[in-house]
């Protein structure tokens, strides 16, 4: 509510041919949300940056400018190169899965039939799941000997099968669980942008004699283009922030193979209570994800003008 | 250049038949048009030839070849839709050209056909926009240039007039006109404007309920309508029916009288039978001070080249009737109006028309 009246006031302000005079009441409605956002974003932003330019020691509560020694240590600390790189591995496993198997089933499951009803119901459940219960799920899954996974794959005879135990594929074993975790989210976004698209059009490029794959090409996919953007803009977002689902699973490991940046910052914070360093590490976090999002944003736009 | 046969086409949507048992043929590069208000199956009749609703039983043939089972694209047929159901995203050339990439004609070949069908539709500084950036009577002869470069055997048009302002309708309503002319295609054009298809018809189709009401040249429609239905959807205003009391035969026509008056007409009287209703279209019923009917005017319609009263009978029935555009009537004058006898019709009770013999009305 305070967010619409703040766009409201600032919609009229912009559309007045000449302002006569700054009014205090004007300030009144934007007033609330402001206080909240300057209280709870942009101050800890900006301490958080401050901190990263400090020894701080959050269990002594003590404070020392130390400038950039923070930023020295971390980038010279193999851990944290380790968890950029599996924080950048995990965001291309699962991103583009998240916009191609989003779309896939949108794109299945956009029809008035009961059964498609039922699948996009149950495709979306898994979403309201807590990460406690989705990690628990997939954990029995992966069970080495026990678990899903091993008794299907008993089925073609393949033994000892430990994903979460195996550094080579624990991070890939954690990606299919946020996918299975996390698909709702598009497929219900791309089902919107689907069911916006003109029933005319298809006939038209029926008309045009467009076979299926033409047609997903020239007419569906550019139609929905905003919102492919949108999907992948939200996922490199949330993805870049993983952190609930490996904390749980492997705690990192095997190995340090699934550690990932928020689990850095998380562990080098609360665990061992350096928070000047956490905050580094978190600015460098904050830094990579508005790049990404932004070159994202740039190409899409790019695409979009061909 | 190919004629369409329809042959017993059936739909049904459920348990609901839309179209029972329709027969119809359209000669190569005629143009005809699907009349009827929303809902009586004319748009159906035309996506079934378009191949956009499969048929529930009968047999389409364009040309010599059967087509109920081809998919829209390979049927020879292009089709302008109602909202005009352009690509957003592609340009104008884009949106032309695209039925012709999908079936691999060379880029240079498409380029052309483009280019000429920009150039009868004037569209050659638009190519480049898109969509979005026309208005809605740029985006509709785009989506014509869209049928025109596919050279289609069938042109099919459904309402494409109707997002249209009045006068970009009027000259559209030209435009097409001409471009069936020039092209000499066969095109078939939905509307439910019965003004469409009296100016750019060469034959309407009068649909009613899913059926095929009257087939016929505009003026044989105007003039001899075969059912009452027919009689009161052509023809603005629309033609006057009052209930006939009594009718005797004089000479070649029927003698009724009406709320008192006593009317000629000149339609036979051997066939009639049932409540009978006389239809007489305004332009028939004119102000003669010797007239046999008196009315109260209670509204006058003044269109500039002619003046329409609507008036009342005696027994309170309604009558409109035509004068001059510089009729001195006004609210409230009782006059005396006179219907030519040749211009008369009688309804029977299963609503088809009667009409005075053929020699006499076409003079």
């Amino acid at each position: 509510m305070t967010d619409m009246t703040s766009t409201a006031a600032g919609m009229t302000a912009a559309a007045t041919p000449r302002l006569k005079s700054w009014s205090w009441t004007e300030l009144l409605f934007v007033a609330p949300y402001l206080l909240l956002y300057v209280v709870f974003l942009v101050y800890p932003l900006g301490l958080g940056f401050i901190m990263s330019f400090q020894y701080f020691d959050l269990f002594a509560g003590q404070a020392e400018f130390i400038g950039l020694e923070n930023y020295q240590q971390l980038f010279s600390d193999r851990i944290f190169q380790g968890a950029v790189v599996n924080t950048f591995k995990f965001v291309i496993f699962t991103v583009p899965t998240f916009v191609a198997l989003g779309l896939l089933i949108a794109l299945a499951l956009n029809r008035q039939t009961w059964w498609a009803a039922t699948l996009r119901t149950l495709f979306f459940a898994s979403n309201v799941l807590s990460v406690t219960i989705v990690t628990l799920i997939w954990r029995a899954v992966y069970l080495p000997q026990k678990g899903l996974l091993q008794n299907f794959l008993d089925v073609f005879g393949i033994q000892n099968i430990a994903l979460l135990q195996d550094p080579n594929w624990a991070l890939q074993a954690i990606a299919v669980t946020t996918i299975w975790w996390g698909i709702g989210l598009p497929m219900v976004l791309f089902l919107a942008a689907l069911q916006q698209i003109p029933g005319e059009i298809y006939e038209a490029a029926e008309l045009d004699n467009a076979s299926p794959w033409q047609t997903l090409w020239h007419i569906t996919i550019p139609s929905i283009w905003r919102t492919v953007v949108l999907v992948t803009i939200i996922q490199i977002i949330a993805q870049f922030q993983v952190f609930g689902q490996i904390n749980l699973m492997t705690a990192g490991g095997p190995n340090n193979s699934t550690r990932s940046m928020v689990q850095f910052v998380y562990e080098a914070g609360f665990r061992q209570w350096t928070a000047g360093f956490a905050s580094a590490a978190a600015q460098v976090l904050f830094v990579i994800m508005i790049v990404a999002a932004g070159l994202q944003f740039w190409v899409s736009r790019r695409k979009q003008e061909f | 250049m190919s004629g369409i046969e329809l042959t017993s086409i059936n739909k049904a949507f459920g348990a609901y038949e839309a179209i029972a048992n329709l027969s119809l043929s359209v000669s190569p590069g005629e143009f005809v048009v699907f009349l009827g208000p929303s809902g009586c199956g004319k748009t159906t009749l035309l996506r079934m030839i378009a191949g956009l609703e499969p048929v529930s039983a009968g047999e389409i043939s364009i040309g010599d070849r059967r087509v109920e089972h081809l998919p829209p694209g390979q049927r020879g047929v292009a089709m302008v839709f109602q909202n005009y159901a352009l690509y957003p995203h592609k340009s104008v050339a884009e949106n032309m050209g695209f039925g012709l990439r999908n079936i691999g004609v060379d880029k240079a070949t498409v380029a052309a056909k483009i280019q000429e069908a920009a150039r009868i539709l004037q569209l050659e500084a638009l190519l480049d926009r898109k969509p979005g950036q026309l208005s809605g009577g740029q985006r509709q002869r785009v989506a014509i240039g869209r049928a025109i470069v596919k050279s289609p055997e069938v042109f099919l048009f459904d309402e494409p007039l109707s997002n249209l302002d009045a006068m970009l309708r009027a000259r559209t309503r030209v435009e097409i006109a001409r471009l069936h002319k020039r092209l000499g295609a066969t095109m078939i054009f939905v509307t439910h404007d019965q003004i469409e298809a009296m100016t750019m018809a060469e034959k309407i189709v009068v649909m009613s309920n899913g059926k095929i009401e009257q087939i016929g040249a505009p003026m044989e429609i105007y003039r001899r309508p075969s059912t009452r239905f027919v009689a009161s959807f052509v023809g603005v205003p629309a033609m006057n029916f009052l209930e006939i009391g009594e009718l005797r035969s004089e000479g070649d026509g029927a003698r009724i009288t009406l709320g008192g008056h006593d009317i000629r007409t000149a339609v036979p009287t051997a066939d009639l039978s049932g409540a009978l209703t006389l239809g007489v279209r305004p332009e028939a019923v004119r102000i003669n001070p010797q007239g046999s009917i008196e009315a109260k005017v209670d509204v006058v319609e003044r269109l500039g080249e002619k003046t329409v009263l609507h008036t009342q009978l005696a027994d309170g029935q309604q009558l409109i009737a035509e004068d001059v555009g510089e009729s001195r009537v006004r609210f409230g004058d009782v006059v005396r109006l006179e219907i030519d006898p040749l211009r008369t019709h009688i309804f029977d009770g299963k609503g088809v028309g009667h009409h005075p013999a053929r020699s006499q009305a076409d003079d």
